[in-house]
């Protein structure tokens, strides 16, 4: 038994202070001890951004990789090493916008493992442009003055339609609940999607009051459609596990075939 | 019907001993004959699977051979070609001539006319239904017309080229039970019907070869019989790329189709199972390469295989391998580019992509496959250093070596495998705190590697610039530290025997030095051959390790030459380009100057260009042979 803070890694935050990402890093630890997660066997992955920094801080093994390809390394090593628990995360910007793609196929394919996304609506590393979340008229960045102008991207939504089968949002001003989220992700089998608001108070201090808007529902179900109707008339600030429904995790268990030799299909 | 010459013979060095490349026989010089023959159908027509019918039937007379097919860029229907050139001694490249050329189809041969070398001595043979001749196309010796399709339709059939099959395989002197064999194995997936008809068809066209034959002595006399005959292999560079990569320990491959690569994928797609590995068609190559390094990461030797635009892709994953120092194994199967480029032919342009494609300062490994055979040997060699060494390590193929098919005798076992990396030590106090040094400075450069399920190792391995502790780092001393362990690692690489072959052990003393990478060597030494024949001797050098060069050895070579001439098959002439690079007038590492012969694809080079190009840098000599003659 292993007490959350021995899952720290000693190495200091980059963070501001405030930042939400310092609730997913404990939310971590405690979903860690609560699962007795031996470190040695946990592989935290990222990609790049204030919220990739993470894997550094935890005591397990970790791969900080290039942005927007968290899901690909990830989703490499668990197939390569199943006997692994890979729990992949990063930022909005990263996972949505440059890692678009990885998201779908990755809800798709339903390898066994975990995405936190850490959504702060927002490119912190980079000071502050917009990411695919944020909000249509928000016009605090030089670069796009007048805001992104551009619906925000609705993740859990986009995740159910592309197969995830399990989706949830958490809040990092509730570690305990996101704690709690975490380790069922960890238990499902099969692709497990966690969206985090979490604050970024440097870049966007409204988000502050997240605190008294985020809202928890209770809605889980196995039923894509009911879920999709929850998630159309979602205003982005729910919480909770919305959708849980096991199916077949990739790859598939192929009965192991003889050995044979490779060089046989060569001669004649 | 006119007395008819056979083709002179031709003289071919035994090209590259495909048994094991490293132990390569050089003296003396085999002779032996060859000969190439060229079928032309539209798509559809079915000629590709004539020449690899043709090709098995070959070896099965005991023969070596190649065929290269050529495609139009339509899908299914366009323009296709089966070039096979065939020989009493292992047959490397496709040769500078054409002796019989068969066409059933007219339509679209410009697309490939430059492709396809008519000449005064090739012998035409056109189906009555081929429609109408080209213009400006070289007189043949002699033109046939023979009606393949009526023979194929009277028989019950439309596979007018099962009846070309048969043809040439009857002037080949090929008995009706190895045709009969080589059909059946290609049509092993079709009705029994299906292949009784087909067999049919080649035998009404071996019966027409009887009654009009092809109007020239074949002068390849089959060997004896020998056992070995049914040991030898037909494969292609692709397949021996896969082959290669699993003996040495491949398990995990991830990547996204593209021609002309996409057969390395679904070769090794049939066989990763059966030794307990994976491979995964990613969403594009971002994902590919990613995929790849995260398998290599959890110490499972991974390897993914694209062509330029893929590679262009995953060029920043490239670098997160080398920063990182995750083993990872990038096959790059060229094709004509820029850009899309010419997706179906060959072409050596992507040199400076896998050389210089990195951002930062990453110092990584390029080998080039210096012919089919070695495709199988360099793979294996790719996947040792990358897991010895833990970093990036590109191979260089294209489209000529890897689509391919050819006869060879079957080959030894490479004997590389990926090393099991992991050890521990490294474990170190500081500061009153257990760490794991994965990036601890060494000697060698190369770090402790704890793998992921190891107590006591746990890092965070970064693409972030990091101390020896994984910790990310901006600090000067530490990019210093860690950039010089990086370079550092690769050093004692150019010390491997490996490094390139050649074409003697003298290596170029008092004789011109012909410098070349990848499929051009195959070309090349046959250029040689037929150089010492008008009595000019030069030595050749293939260089399958283009980075880090091994420059002292490459500089101690053309110092003994007479000269030295670098040919390359890109516009650019980028590997002379690089060669140069290194000479630092004035400095130790001054290389001798250089004259370099470089064009880009789709044309395959020929002996015979390589010859001409030699010849120009040997007046004197061209003028005695000249003289000689009169
Ligand atoms: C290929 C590439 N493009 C751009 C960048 C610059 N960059 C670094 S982090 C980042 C955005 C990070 O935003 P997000 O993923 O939301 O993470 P946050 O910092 O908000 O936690 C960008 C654009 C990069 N590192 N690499
Ligand atoms: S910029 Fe924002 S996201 Fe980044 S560390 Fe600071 S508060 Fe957190
Ligand atoms: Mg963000």
């Amino acid at each position: 038994m292993m007490l959350p803070k021995e899952y720290k890694s000693g190495v200091k935050p980059i963070w501001c202070p405030g930042c939400g990402h310092f609730a997913v890093l404990n939310a971590i630890t405690k979903a860690f001890a609560a699962l007795e997660q031996a470190p040695e066997n946990a592989v935290l992955v990222s990609g790049i951004g204030c919220s990739s920094r993470l894997p550094a801080y935890i005591n397990s093994y970790g791969f900080h990789g290039v942005h927007g390809r968290a899901l690909p390394v990830a989703a490499g090593l668990k197939v390569a090493r199943p006997d692994l628990n890979v729990i992949a995360m990063g930022g909005d910007g990263d996972g949505f916008s440059i890692g678009g793609n990885h998201f779908l196929h990755a809800c798709r394919r339903n390898v066994d493992i975990v995405y936190v996304v850490m959504d702060n609506e927002v490119y912190g590393m980079t000071k502050g442009q917009a990411s695919p979340t944020t909000p249509e008229h928000w016009e605090h960045s030089k670069l796009t003055p007048h805001g992104p102008e551009v619906r925000p991207f609705q993740p859990c939504a986009i995740a159910l339609a592309s197969g995830a089968s399990f989706i949830a949002r958490g809040y990092s001003g509730d570690p305990n609940g996101l704690a709690h989220m975490l380790f069922e992700a960890v238990q499902h089998q099969g692709f497990a999607f966690i969206q985090v608001l979490s604050q970024c108070p440097t870049f966007c201090p409204e988000q502050v009051g997240w605190k008294k808007t985020v809202h928890l529902e209770d809605t889980c179900t196995d039923d894509p459609v009911q879920a999709a109707a929850f998630l159309h008339g979602d205003d982005g600030l729910a919480k909770g596990i919305f959708y849980r429904r096991p199916r077949p995790t990739w790859p598939v268990q192929h009965q192991s075939t003889e050995p044979v030799n490779l060089r046989k299909g060569f001669e004649l | 019907m006119d007395t008819i010459v056979g083709p002179g013979r031709l003289f071919i060095r035994r090209a590259a001993n495909v048994t094991d490349i490293s132990q390569t026989e050089r003296e003396p010089q085999n002779q032996m004959t060859s000969l190439t023959i060229a079928m032309v159908g539209s798509g559809g027509a079915g000629v590709v699977a004539s020449g690899e019918m043709l090709l098995r039937a070959a070896a099965g007379m005991g023969l070596y051979g190649i065929l290269r097919k050529t495609f139009g860029p339509q899908i299914r229907g366009g323009e296709s070609a089966a070039i096979v050139r065939l020989g009493t001694e292992v047959v490397a490249n496709l040769g500078s001539e054409l002796e019989v050329l068969l066409v059933l189809d007219w339509n679209n041969f410009q697309r490939f006319a430059d492709e396809i070398p008519i000449s005064e001595a090739t012998v035409l043979i056109q189906d009555l239904q081929a429609g109408e001749h080209p213009q400006n196309l070289p007189e043949p010796r002699q033109t046939l017309t023979l009606d393949f399709l009526g023979l194929a339709k009277s028989l019950g059939s439309s596979h007018s080229n099962l009846a070309l099959l048969g043809y040439v395989a009857d002037w080949l002197g090929c008995p009706s039970d190895i045709i009969d064999s080589a059909i059946r194995h290609r049509l092993r997936e079709h009705s029994q019907e299906t292949i009784e008809l087909a067999i049919t068809v080649a035998l009404g066209g071996a019966q027409l070869q009887q009654d009009k034959p092809i109007p020239l002595q074949p002068i390849l006399s089959a060997p004896e019989k020998t056992n070995s005959i049914g040991k030898r292999w037909i494969a292609n560079g692709n397949q021996l790329i896969g082959l290669g990569a699993l003996e040495a320990g491949i398990r995990f491959v991830a990547a996204y189709p593209i021609t002309p690569a996409s057969d390395v994928l679904e070769w090794m797609a049939g066989e990763i199972e059966s030794v307990g590995g994976h491979l995964v068609q990613a969403e594009d190559e971002l994902a590919a390469v990613n995929m790849t390094i995260g398998a290599g990461f959890g110490g499972i030797p991974a390897m993914t295989a694209t062509s330029g635009p893929g590679m262009a892709l995953m060029s920043e994953a490239m670098g997160l391998a080398v920063a990182s120092e995750t083993p990872l194994v990038v096959v790059d199967v060229m094709r004509g580019g820029p850009s899309t480029g010419i997706p179906t032919k060959s072409e050596q342009s992507d040199f400076n992509l896998a050389v210089y494609g990195l951002h930062g300062d990453a110092p990584h490994v390029v080998l080039s496959a210096l012919s089919v055979a070695d495709c199988h040997f360099t793979a294996g060699w790719a996947t040792g250093i990358a897991t010895e060494r833990q970093t990036l390590v590109v191979v260089l193929s294209d489209q000529f070596l890897g689509q391919s098919s050819q006869i060879m005798p079957p080959l030894a076992n490479t004997n590389f495998s990926a090393s099991a990396a992991q050890q521990l030590e490294g474990d170190t106090e500081v500061d009153g705190t257990q760490r794991y040094f994965r990036y601890l400075d060494t000697d060698s450069g190369i770090s402790p590697l704890a793998l992921p399920g190891q107590p006591g190792g746990m890092f965070t391995a970064d693409g972030l610039e990091h101390n020896a502790a994984a910790v990310p780092s901006p600090k000067a001393a530490d990019h210093e530290q860690q950039l010089a362990k990086r370079l550092r690692k690769l050093d004692s690489l150019v010390e491997s025997e490996h490094w390139a072959e050649h074409s003697s052990e003298q290596r170029g003393q008092g004789s011109m030095l012909l410098i070349c990478w990848g499929s051009l060597y195959q070309v090349a030494l046959e250029a040689q051959d037929k150089l010492r024949e008008k009595g000019i001797d030069i030595v050749v050098m293939g260089i399958r390790l283009l980075s880090p060069l091994p420059l002292e050895e490459i500089k101690q070579a053309m110092q003994q030459a007479t000269q030295t001439l670098v040919i390359e098959q890109n516009q650019l002439g980028q590997f002379a380009h690089y060669l140069r690079s290194f000479d630092r007038q004035g400095q130790d590492a001054a290389l001798p100057p250089f004259h370099q012969y470089c064009r880009p694809g789709p044309t395959l080079f020929t002996p015979a260009e390589i010859v001409t190009q030699i010849q120009a840098l040997i007046p004197d000599q061209t003028a005695t042979e000249g003289s000689a003659r009169q």
